[in-house]
């Protein structure tokens, strides 16, 4: 177990190390990687401020050298400024985070209470109008796009009936602003969760010692769920991390609707701005976190599921 | 305001310029399947190429692919795709090679995993005694093997790259205009939503249907390949 979980860290380590040079090449595509945020048609940059920025990215050392001392910069916790606002990145980064964190951990909150239930609801009442109901809305749910559905809501929920803000955060935690944008986040999760824990729960309800505690005349709620469900959490567990994961995506998307000032909307700003080391920031810093959360996954899954070996 | 409502000639309304929206749909069709078909062929090739390769010789390609899949899969994919925009310019062909790039690690997995399987197969040993080059047991001996799940994934992964194609549309980072494109109808109409719904309404229905197909197309496909799924 120990051994397994060292050999996680250090692929996890080669796999942030790899992610970083991929970082690093897409920077050097167009050669000199200050056209990447100056831009070749910006004739009118000052000679000394391009120089500086030279010196700044280490441009007079070959490019492995460039590559070792960017990355040592990163390790040692120096992201760099941000080429827009000539602030640390790790501290714009720091600033726009807890929106993002707090509006991601209440889609997933939501996505999983919602999709989970549903789909053991779906896989007990297997063949029946309510299964095919559920059914029809987790097809729906990860056929429509996302911002198509924030628009639909702004304008049934915002415009129309005026129950709910359009956008942005306003002060604090206030709940009525929190609706829209994690509903929107939350429901291609839940119609993941909603098939895939329908799936195998019905793999499990199909097994024999199901049957056999059925036979013995175990009730059907404690079948369903010490039986059953117990049996089933790999894969909606599993899946529970890439929604996560998966989120950081839906937010650059659903803060670009709802003007929600999180790091979704500062990664689109930053993008547009071509603001290099806010962009490799926000990259390898949400790889890094990844790489923490699938090492967690790891952990409990041996926690959860004794049977599982490592080698 | 330009904006229609439905009528006998304009079946789905017209947008701000009083152009007729069901014949956008319609033209914009065009490029997102050609996009998305072109994608999905490229990146399911490529993976499936590397996949058997590294499944199959294992050793130090394999660990060199892998880490590189383990590395794309840890970055934040949109913002990644976004950035690679940024950098190659954005046209049809930058989308095509950004939008091939995310299927290929997938495909990757899974060849790889299914070659894992099959090449310590009897038939695979008995075809390296008859003489066959490596070449030829990969082509021969172990494609068609994985082929059907690669088809199948490919299939379920079409609907996902449809979304993302949209989703960049929308940002603006997808097909360049004047080329019309259903992400961007949205995108370009969402300031009229309250005068003029219909504008971004059906676009939007449109993607959640095309999506939609394709999925019941994977899952019809998976049942014809795996019949075991078929009761579940």
């Amino acid at each position: 177990m120990g051994q397994f979980i060292a050999r996680r860290v250090v692929l996890g380590i080669i796999a942030l190390m790899l992610a970083m040079l991929i970082v690093f090449s897409l920077s050097r595509v167009k050669g000199d990687p200050r056209y990447f945020f100056i831009g070749e048609d910006s004739l009118g940059i000052d000679p000394a401020v391009w120089e500086e920025w030279g010196r700044r990215l280490n441009l007079d050392k070959p490019v492995p050298i460039q590559f070792a001392l960017w990355m040592g910069d990163i390790l040692t916790g120096d992201f760099g400024d941000s080429v827009t606002t000539q602030r640390g990145v790790l501290e714009i980064i720091g600033e726009k985070a807890p929106n993002t964190i707090q509006l991601g951990i209440i889609a997933w909150l939501l996505g999983t209470l919602v999709g989970v239930p549903l789909g053991v609801f779906s896989a007990t009442n297997r063949g029946n109008f309510l299964d095919y109901v559920l059914r029809g809305f987790a097809l729906f749910g990860q056929s429509v796009p996302i911002f198509w559905l924030a628009l639909v809501m702004i304008f049934v929920f915002a415009v129309n009936l005026g129950w709910l803000p359009s956008g942005t955060k306003g002060e604090g935690l206030a709940i009525r602003n929190f609706v829209m944008p994690a509903v929107a986040l939350a429901w291609f999760p839940a119609a993941s969760y909603l098939r895939i824990t329908r799936t195998a729960m019905l793999e499990i309800l199909d097994s024999e010692f199901v049957k056999f505690a059925r036979a013995k005349g175990v009730a059907q709620a404690p079948v369903r769920w010490k039986h059953a469900f117990r049996n089933a959490i790999i894969p909606p567990l599993t899946l529970s991390v890439f929604v996560l994961f998966g989120l950081l995506n839906g937010t650059i998307i659903i803060e670009t609707v709802f003007a929600w000032p999180g790091l979704g909307r500062l990664a689109i700003d930053a993008l547009w701005a071509t603001d290099y080391p806010l962009l490799a920031g926000l990259a390898i810093i949400y790889g890094a976190a990844f790489v923490v959360m699938i090492l967690s996954l790891d952990i409990v899954y041996a926690l959860l599921d004794p049977r599982i070996k490592y080698n | 305001m330009e904006d229609e409502n439905a009528s006998i000639s304009y079946f789905l309304g017209t947008d701000a310029l009083g152009r007729d929206i069901l014949s956008k749909i319609i033209a914009g069709a065009r490029v997102t399947v050609l996009v998305v078909l072109a994608a999905v062929g490229t990146g399911i090739i490529v993976g499936t190429t590397i996949g058997l390769v590294s499944g199959y010789f294992g050793g130090i390609i394999d660990d060199i692919v892998m880490r590189f899949v383990d590395a794309w899969n840890i970055l934040p994919g949109l913002l990644i795709i976004l950035v690679i925009v940024l950098v190659l310019e954005q046209s049809l062909e930058t989308l095509i090679i950004v939008l091939a790039i995310v299927s290929w690690p997938g495909a990757v997995r899974l060849v790889r995993a299914e070659t894992l399987s099959l090449k310590n197969r009897e038939y695979v040993a008995l075809a390296r005694v008859a003489g066959a080059s490596n070449a030829r047991i990969m082509i021969r001996h172990i494609l068609p093997g994985v082929v059907n799940i690669v088809i199948v994934t490919a299939t379920l992964g079409t609907g996902n790259i449809i979304l993302l194609e949209a989703s960049l549309s929308y940002l603006g980072a997808g097909i360049p205009p004047p080329e019309p494109s259903w992400g961007r109808m949205i995108s370009e109409e969402r300031q009229y939503i309250d005068a003029a719904w219909w504008t971004s309404l059906f676009p939007g229905l449109v993607i959640a249907m095309v999506v939609m197909s394709g999925n019941f197309l994977g899952d019809w496909f998976r049942d014809r390949v795996d019949p075991t799924l078929r009761q579940l």
